[in-house]
């Protein structure tokens, strides 16, 4: 039981710290809680449902179709929407909501309410270690979770883009008096988003079903890892919501299995009246 | 001058009558327009719950455009043609559901009214506007005839298919023990949990675990571990076709693969397919057993047969059991005007549904009380069916038909090896 319980947490942690990276990267240079991003997540997976399995590419190919479309859907909500509101901090998160509304809306018109899977080639394994049971598709989130975080350290620590973001972050107005482009820095974060919504779409869709409102709960999970995580930290927001996971999923089997969200928003709550400003801040906002 | 004129006057006034007689004769000679009869429907046409509208809509308007090919319909002696105005709900039906409402029964002032789902957010509406409703779809319990009076529901209520789930475990997959895994924010769940419950009581079946997930839930693994730790025999599912599917998804995914999966969602191959995936649908269906009203497709009546493959030829998806009530609606409403001798008395409309008998043109195999009449405390109730799935045809068969007064079974029909006939 309390393997079991261990691995499901890995599983569901994994997920939200996929989920915070992304959330995080981009308040973390803009200041922007960005609701769209469950939007492009949900966008992603109906591109690869229509890519794989409507017009047949193979599933790879089509996963990385819609990992590009999803780069470049994140950089649109950045150049059409959230730029006009970059110096008004209490405009940012109604846009990012009304972008929510508008890319869940339009999944809805163009494929519809129903239910629909993504079926990759791994949906039927299943992974027996000794009497934990872990399903393909959550090993598989694992993996993605664990690769995209690895290469998404590697281009912030060791590229001229990953230090230029990080500077923008720590302080936008010193790093344009050495000559960083703030304006490309911001559509680069953008970037980076929209490749982890991508990459999140292909980890959660195969997990449950594609429809458009499919991240809209799930969403305020990364939210909880990022504040938890310290608001702009990358890996605050992913050692938080692999904790989180870890946390939900010894809750529902020692507790209450129908209390497992509240569980999470209720350690939300511990966390910010013991350090509001999240656990993993040391005073100054960050991406490292 | 006076004379000419009133000698004039004669001639006009005569040319004037033969005009007049010629066009009666005109007239005459062809038949008498019949005058249209409009009534109303609320469905929800898009947004989430647009996967139930548009096969109902269509159901309905095949069957009126066979009733007015066929001439229309009489009442008192009057040929009146028929006509479905149906308003869309966008998926929300507290607020342009009750706009439609309002138009519908307070503008246009439809004789009777046809609805689908989210009955109880029109309650407020029946009393101020009230009219005769027929609901194809919304079999929650407690039931949602006790929101109005002039409520008619055209399916079978929870409690009259539920029960045959568990009997059937007990009886012949020889389950004791059963988990029930349901969602903790669908009404419709929640009367399957308790008639599950009502159900293993009197048919001596054990509940290991009784677990409701909250909503927004789409990783049910802490369930599944939880509803697991008692060893159960099968594992009961509660909700619609959408909620229950992902849920044998991941049980099917976390390793659990030979028990036995219940639900009452009325599931098509067809919408398996869709939310399971193409690869692992077949799998995932091979221990499910299926709780509901009579489907079109396992039902032996040739004019059900019939609906069944000129639908699906005619709109290229094949019919299940709501758009075969919705077909039927039209007829339930004629022969309630026909009974009533009016098409516009809403209250002698109401008056004749509730002792009308079955309409002889309707498909569904309705099943009428001990006096004739088509609704039984103005439930329409048709046998229940369960339906088992077949791996090698990757469609369903029938499994139990049977009718239940109660907890007892007034009719019960075991199909031993239904895949055999598919």
């Amino acid at each position: 039981m309390i393997l079991q319980a261990l691995s499901n947490g890995i599983v569901l942690g994994a997920l939200f710290a996929l989920l915070g990276a992304g959330l995080t990267l981009v308040y973390g240079v803009m200041d922007i809680p960005n609701f769209a991003q469950a939007g492009i997540v949900t966008i992603g997976a109906y591109l690869m449902v229509a890519l794989a399995q409507g017009a047949q590419l193979p599933f790879f190919l089509a996963v990385l179709i819609a990992v590009a479309a999803t780069a470049a859907l994140s950089v649109a909500t950045e150049r059409l929407a959230y730029r006009f509101v970059r110096t008004r901090p209490l405009a940012a998160p109604v846009v990012a909501l009304g972008l929510l509304l508008v890319l869940d809306n339009s999944a809805l018109e163009i494929w519809g309410g129903d239910h629909i899977s993504l079926s990759p080639p791994y949906a039927a394994s299943v992974l027996q270690l000794g009497p934990i049971t872990v399903p393909g598709v959550g090993v598989a989130v694992i993996l993605i979770a664990a690769a995209a975080l690895a290469a998404l350290w590697a281009l912030l620590r060791h590229t001229k883009m990953g230090r230029a973001i990080r500077a923008v972050s720590q302080n936008p107005e010193a790093a344009a008096i050495i000559g960083i482009d703030l304006e490309r820095q911001y559509i680069n974060a953008f970037l980076i988003s929209g490749v982890l919504a991508g990459v999140t779409a292909l980890a959660y869709a195969p997990t449950y079903a594609v429809f458009p409102y499919m991240t809209d709960s799930v969403i305020l999970n990364g939210f909880v890892a990022v504040i938890i995580g310290g608001l702009g930290n990358v890996w605050g927001a992913a050692i938080a919501g692999l904790a989180l996971g870890l946390v939900e999923s010894f809750g529902a089997v020692y507790l209450s299995a129908a209390y497992q969200t509240l569980i999470g928003f209720a350690v939300l709550l511990a966390v910010i009246a013991v350090r509001p400003g999240g656990l993993f801040t040391g005073g100054a906002r960050r991406i490292a | 001058m006076t004379d000419d004129i009133q000698g004039r006057a004669p001639l006009r006034r005569r040319a004037l009558a033969a005009a007049i007689l010629a066009s009666g004769a005109l007239t005459a000679a062809q038949p008498a327009a019949a005058a249209s009869v409009t009534i109303g429907a609320i469905l929800p046409l898009s947004g989430l719950f647009s996967t139930l509208g548009p096969p109902e809509r269509d159901a309905m308007q095949m069957s009126i455009q066979k009733i007015n090919e066929a001439g229309g319909f009489q009442v008192a002696g009057q040929s009146y043609t028929l006509t479905l105005k149906v308003l869309d709900d966008e998926s929300n039906a507290a607020t342009v559901g009750i706009s439609d409402y309002r138009q519908l029964v307070g503008v246009d002032h439809v004789p009777v009214l046809i609805m689908t789902d989210s009955t109880r957010a029109y309650a407020s509406m029946f009393r101020r506007f009230p009219v005769p409703v027929l609901n194809i779809l919304d079999s929650t319990w407690p039931s949602i005839l006790d929101v109005d009076p002039n409520l008619f529901l055209l399916r079978s209520d929870t409690p009259a298919y539920v029960p045959g789930g568990v009997w059937y475990l007990k009886n012949v997959l020889h389950a004791d023990r059963i988990a029930f895994i349901g969602s903790a924010a669908d009404p419709y769940s929640g009367g399957i949990e308790h008639w599950v419950q009502q159900a293993a009581a009197a048919y001596g079946v054990t509940i290991t675990a009784d677990l409701n997930y909250p909503a927004g839930t789409t990783n049910f693994s802490p369930f599944i571990e939880s509803a697991m730790a008692g060893k159960p025999d099968a594992i009961y599912l509660g909700g619609v076709t959408q909620e229950v599917l992902p849920v044998a998804k991941q049980l099917y995914q976390a390793g659990i693969r030979n028990l036995p999966i219940v639900h009452d969602s009325g599931a098509t191959p067809t919408q398996a397919e869709q939310i399971i995936g193409p690869s692992l649908y077949n799998d995932v269906m091979a221990n499910n057993y299926d709780f509901a009203g009579t489907l079109p497709q396992t039902s032996t009546s040739p004019a059900t047969q019939a609906f069944y493959k000129s639908f699906g030829q005619s709109y290229n998806e094949y019919p299940d059991d709501l758009t075969m009530w919705a077909y039927d609606a039209p007829y339930v409403v004629i022969a309630a005007m026909q009974k009533a001798g009016t098409v516009t008395d809403q209250s002698a409309i109401y008056k004749a549904m509730l002792t009308m008998p079955v309409p002889p043109q309707t498909i569904s195999g309705w099943i009428p009380t001990s006096s004739g009449a088509l609704f039984h405390e103005r439930d329409a109730r048709t046998l229940a069916e369960g339906t088992r799935w077949c791996t090698a045809t990757k469609t369903i068969a029938p499994a139990f038909l049977y009718f239940l007064d109660g907890l007892k079974f007034t009719h019960q029909d075991v199909v031993a090896n239904g895949c055999a006939g598919q």
